[in-house]
């Protein structure tokens, strides 16, 4: 769920000038996004039209198996996949999603966004419960005039059956194959492992970078967010996660937070020379680039320690644990309420030297 | 919430080792009727935890306008890794879990007892910092 005005501000990707416009600045999300801004984001067309060129850019980049199935056995077998949708705000992203023929799932921070996806969706259940009852095939295709920029940048997937989707969309009576949930993503995905065939995020992951409270930390957030979301994809499905960095260090910090649980991949930019309609696309994978029998997730830690590890052996020679560095490891242990021995004369004292 | 969606949540908060399947409290159910699609459900039907959806049913079959038929107790036996269903069987397991929407009510993490609340449809599952 985006800012409505850090899209007409994403200039801001290489000033650190603090400008009200960019809302993740102000405070929290829920807090941004009450009734009245959730009214105005999505009743702003110009909003909706960006929010949908987005997300048609984040499914062209998810490659879903859908659309890998349509060449191989015949046009007609289409599988729908099951999608995440983080951050899915007033549902945008969602409808699109929809249109595509996939399930979705759509979690977001502000409640009063959600309000208005969901009275959208008892608007479409509706029209579609009514559109089954005339046994007419709604065939609404409003949204063709947007397709039209998918052909400038459909550089890499050659196979997207445009005229398929049409027929798709027709064919379907649509009732809306969505639903929603109240969460916050900075607080680790409350599902269960290897359930989503993909993931997109529409102008969201930024207001990870933020802290609102004292005990936010921008970094921890980020992880916990990566982390439950490599365990939630499915092995192998795509995270397609687009965001605005205020700044250059924004962008690193998410890709590296990325990269250290695992997921494979790296930044898509769109429009680079355009300071306005720069797009920032985190395209990950997760699970492909470690051998089969490794798990990714450990893998991932290890490389990370790895580098830590480098250092250390410079460091360590004749210095070893000393008895204070012990005393404070188990005062910090205590600390966490972990079981630690008690100290006795014993703690931390010299083995007697062998022969 | 479908029951699609309640198959997938688990509670993550601090202390839980499991958190899975969250205990139904209802409150309000809606029934509404969408068309199958038998293929995209015979995909899913690995992924979803069966045991998990049939305790799910048996909470909200009786508030359901029919109420809700029990599942039978363990699926047909699967043939590669897409399991072989009758279309009655299809049908059923459509209608609970596509159909069937939670309005009101809890859910409530089997270990810790936190509840989340479910208004209008849509879980809360906001976690307060302490509780990570």
């Amino acid at each position: 769920s985006s800012s409505s005005s850090s899209s007409s501000s994403s200039s801001t990707t290489t000033t650190t000038t603090k400008r009200m416009s960019r809302p993740e600045l102000t405070g929290h999300a829920s807090l941004f996004y009450d009734a009245r801004e959730a009214k105005k984001y999505d009743s702003s067309s110009r909003m909706v039209g960006i929010q949908r060129e987005i997300t048609e850019r984040a499914i062209e980049l998810l490659k879903l198996d859908g659309r890998g199935t349509v060449d191989g056995h015949g046009r007609g077998s289409f599988r729908p996949s099951l999608v995440l949708d983080v951050g899915c705000g007033s549902g945008l992203s969602g409808q699109v999603l929809e249109e595509h023929g996939h399930v979705w799932l759509g979690c977001d921070v502000s409640r009063d966004m959600l309000n208005v996806a969901n009275e959208r969706m008892e608007h479409k259940r509706e029209e579609a419960a009514a559109a089954s009852h005339d046994n007419g095939g709604g065939s609404d295709d409003e949204d063709d005039e947007f397709d039209d920029d998918d052909d400038q940048d459909a550089d890499d997937d050659p196979s997207m059956p445009d005229e398929n989707n049409g027929t798709r969309r027709r064919r379907r009576p649509s009732p809306p194959t969505g639903d929603l949930l109240h969460h916050d993503m900075g607080t680790g995905l409350p599902f269960r492992p290897a359930t989503f065939d993909a993931c997109i995020s529409i102008s969201a992951l930024q207001w990870l970078c933020y802290s609102n409270t004292r005990d936010q930390f921008p970094k921890k957030r980020l992880m916990r967010f990566f982390s439950s979301l490599y365990v939630v994809l499915r092995r192998g499905a795509r995270a397609v996660l687009q965001f605005y960095p205020e700044t250059a260090e924004h962008a690193i910090l998410i890709s590296e937070c990325a990269a250290r649980v695992g997921f494979a991949g790296g930044i898509v930019v769109d429009y680079p020379n355009s300071t306005k309609a720069k797009k920032h696309y985190l395209t990950t994978k997760g699970g492909v680039c470690v051998a089969d029998d490794v798990d990714p997730r450990r893998a991932g830690g290890k490389s990370a320690g790895g580098k830590r590890g480098e250092k250390a052996p410079r460091k360590r020679k004749g210095v070893g644990k000393t008895k204070e560095w012990i005393l404070h490891k188990k005062e910090t242990q205590r600390k966490k309420g972990k079981d630690t021995r008690m100290d006795t004369k014993y703690t931390g004292r010299k083995r007697p030297t062998r022969f | 919430m479908r029951l699609l969606t309640h198959n997938f949540l688990r509670s993550n908060v601090k202390g839980t080792e499991n958190g899975y399947p969250l205990i139904i409290e209802v409150t309000t159910v809606r029934c509404e009727e969408s068309p199958v699609d038998k293929e995209f459900l015979l995909g899913l039907i690995p992924k979803v935890d069966y045991s998990a959806l049939r305790s799910a049913v048996r909470h909200m079959g009786p508030h359901c306008d029919p109420p809700l038929p029990d599942l039978p107790e363990v699926l047909p036996s699967a043939v590669g890794d897409v399991p072989s269903l009758d279309d009655a069987t299809i049908s059923i397991l459509h209608r609970v879990l596509f159909d069937v929407y939670l309005v009101e009510g809890y859910l409530v993490c089997p270990d810790t007892g936190r509840k989340f609340p479910v208004k209008d449809g849509i879980p809360n599952m906001i976690l307060h910092e302490d509780e990570i």
